[in-house]
């Protein structure tokens, strides 16, 4: 209910005031540094090194070629449905789901909840981390997190090393600005909340595959 | 509740469940910061980088939020600007209402705890649901959160059981999976019929108007992404500058709060649904929360507004580690607690005196992602508010005290004194432990000698 203005005049105000606690220095930072694991994989590909990170989380992995994602998501679903997609999908279609394919949005929020799995295209994937890249101008939001199974299709060419390989490029992966939504997943959701003791698929998927297409 | 820090503390040591739960968490936590961060290749090089840039965020704080609000609203976002707690809530109640929302999840935000966002959206008729499977039991407990990452770490299995068994009106299990699993269910139709969602920040970043939240739960990303509306409650300090200076808070946070290596989500929202989005709110509300931080901004104090909250201090601290959270009887307990309460609320009753709830042993400092010399300010503010808060037996007492070290006259004096009492004190314990005599001193001084040897 303040104005923009004069909330931020009372800062310029305040900011210039009294005196701050010198005693001890502020080190001169230039850039920030990089954020970088103490043992540098350099013997294994990114993409063993994300899949032991993923696998170390609880996570499945899936190896597929170019033409065969839409058995490797069958795979990894097993038969289950009803099955989550939305349009920018990843070639998995009616057939492999038996029928019971949902197309997000046009089937409403109602249905969507109701589906056991999602399937989603990864922008990328972290291999240090173990996380997946999803972004809202390439999957529906609701897709990788209302079903409690969620299967991820991403290029293993999309794989890099540290968080700040997308964070600090943002502007190469989404050259026109970010997306309204990025996310970076890691792992099955899971809360310790209750005696520090994990419990999965609290709110989000509980049980999270990848599927990792090599072109090469 | 009981009026000072000590009753409450005291009582609380009483609480043997209490004490377990929470020597539990703060151990298992504090581990995992460290082995989290031996993973990295110069952890402490980061931290005070952390430090430096955080530094920098507060200089240029005015200049940053205008960049980020800027960017925001050219977004489509609207951002709002709140002085205190009563601005804040009522601009977040006026958006609830012209939404019609009768229901309104909402994942957990520190900074709307601290302007006690709930009791005024449910005055006005709204159901709030807290999703967060923690904050979720305190809520069903009429409690309020005993750690800043881990909401409910006082409760056992058995206690949360009990709760939700009520809650549910038929019995569930004292197992974490089963109770897990029914807060699921419970919560999962409260986010797909909320008109409104209500989030946290962790960070906004300035030059792309984004927004940063983190989470493990997928609550966090239910809230932000399933209702129609909506509406982030931030501190006004949470800025930073860019994506860069992101990557290192990140890498920071969850390392030092529950030891991963990233939590398992982190948000980046930036700006409302665009029409090429499947799905995502229509509308984006951000409220900008001062409520005293300008006051701290520029003084002495101002590194405590560098805190990005992971917890990492009451982990550590062995004041907070014997009594938990609610001693404290603050918003923000353990080390940072004691520093930002009487700060941001110097009128309220008993804040000042949590700043006498420290050892200042520095374990905070040590622990610390960006390195607030936390005990330094705890000292700080013991000198700021000594000379009005010491009564006559005090100063008489440290009138003497210095008395004795300053002037030779006083040492003499003193250490005479001490050897006749020390004297007579071994004498009386050494004829207790022959069991000579009862007690050797009466009262608390007996009982605190019955356990030590004089030399």
């Amino acid at each position: 209910m303040t104005d923009k203005a004069e909330f931020l005049a009372a800062l310029r105000g305040a900011a210039t005031g009294g005196e701050r606690i010198t005693r001890r220095p502020f080190a001169d930072v230039p850039v920030p540094p990089p954020v970088v694991p103490r043992r540098r994989d350099t013997e294994t590909t990114l993409r063993e090194s994300w899949s032991r990170a993923f696998t170390l989380l609880g996570g499945h992995v899936h190896d597929a070629t170019r033409d065969g994602v839409a058995d490797a998501v069958a795979g990894a679903l097993d038969g289950r449905g009803p099955v989550l997609v939305d349009d920018a999908s990843v070639g998995f279609g009616e057939d492999q789901a038996g029928g019971r394919l949902l197309r997000w949005p046009a089937c409403g929020l109602d249905v969507a909840a109701t589906a056991t799995c999602g399937v989603v295209r990864a922008t990328a994937a972290i291999a240090a981390t173990g996380s997946i890249v999803v972004d809202s101008s390439r999957a529906g939001r609701l897709v990788s997190l209302l079903p409690p199974v969620a299967v991820f299709v991403i290029d293993v060419a999309s794989i890099v090393e540290l968080t700040g390989d997308v964070l600090r490029r943002h502007p190469a992966w989404w050259p026109d600005g970010p997306p309204t939504n990025v996310v970076l997943v890691t792992g099955p959701s899971r809360s310790g909340d209750i005696e520090m003791i994990l419990a999965v698929g609290v709110h989000g998927p509980g049980e999270v595959h990848a599927v990792l297409v090599d072109d090469a | 509740m009981t009026v000072t820090f000590l009753g409450r503390a005291e009582r609380a040591m009483r609480d043997d469940r209490l004490r377990h739960a929470i020597a539990n968490a703060t151990t298992l936590m504090a581990d995992r910061r460290l082995h989290a961060l031996s993973r990295l290749e110069d952890p402490d090089g980061l931290r005070d980088a952390a430090r430096a840039l955080r530094h920098g965020a507060m200089t240029d704080l005015p200049e940053l939020l205008d960049r980020w609000s800027s960017r925001l609203e050219e977004l489509g976002g609207r951002v709002h600007w709140a002085r205190d707690a009563t601005e804040a809530t009522t601009i977040v109640r006026d958006l609830v209402r012209a939404h019609g929302a009768r229901v309104v999840a909402k994942g957990k935000s520190m900074a709307s705890e601290e302007i006690h966002l709930n009791d005024v959206l449910e005055a006005d008729g709204r159901e709030v649901v807290e999703t967060d499977l923690g904050e979720f039991i305190i809520q069903l407990a009429g409690e309020t959160p005993s750690h800043i990452i881990a909401p409910a770490i006082h409760h056992d299995r058995y206690t949360v059981a009990e709760l939700l068994t009520d809650d549910a009106g038929r019995a569930i299990e004292a197992d974490i999976v089963a109770e897990a699993a029914y807060a699921r269910a419970r919560l999962r139709a409260s986010f797909l019929g909320a008109g409104v969602g209500i989030s946290g920040v962790n960070f906004a970043v300035a030059d792309t108007g984004s927004i940063c939240l983190v989470e493990n739960e997928g609550n966090g990303r239910m809230c932000t992404s399933v209702p129609p509306v909506h509406v982030a409650i931030m501190g006004m300090e949470r800025i930073v500058r860019d994506w860069s200076e992101l990557d290192v808070m990140l890498g920071l946070l969850a390392r030092s709060g529950t030891g991963q290596a990233l939590s398992v989500y982190t948000n980046l929202i930036t700006g409302p649904r665009r029409s090429s989005d499947a799905d995502g709110p229509d509308e984006l509300h951000v409220v900008v929360v001062d409520n005293g931080r300008s006051s701290i901004l520029g003084t002495e104090f101002e590194e405590s507004l560098h805190c990005i909250r992971c917890g990492a201090c009451q982990n550590v601290c062995p004041v907070y580690r014997q009594v938990g959270g609610h001693a404290y009887d603050a918003v923000y307990a353990g080390p940072i607690g004691a520093v930002l309460t009487p700060l941001l609320q110097p009128e309220r009753a008993g804040a000042r005196e949590l700043a006498e709830a420290s050892t200042l042993c520095g374990a905070c400092w040590d622990a610390c992602p960006v390195r607030i010399p936390l005990h330094d300010l705890l000292l700080a503010l013991r000198r700021r508010d000594a000379p009005e808060d010491a009564g006559r037996v005090r100063r008489v007492g440290f009138a003497l005290w210095s008395w004795s070290w300053a002037t030779r006259t006083g040492f003499v004096v003193t250490t005479q004194i001490g050897r006749i009492v020390g004297g007579v004190a071994r004498r009386r314990a050494a004829r207790a432990r022959s069991g000579a005599g009862g007690r050797s001193l009466p009262g608390w001084i007996g009982a605190w000698l019955a356990g030590r040897e004089l030399p």
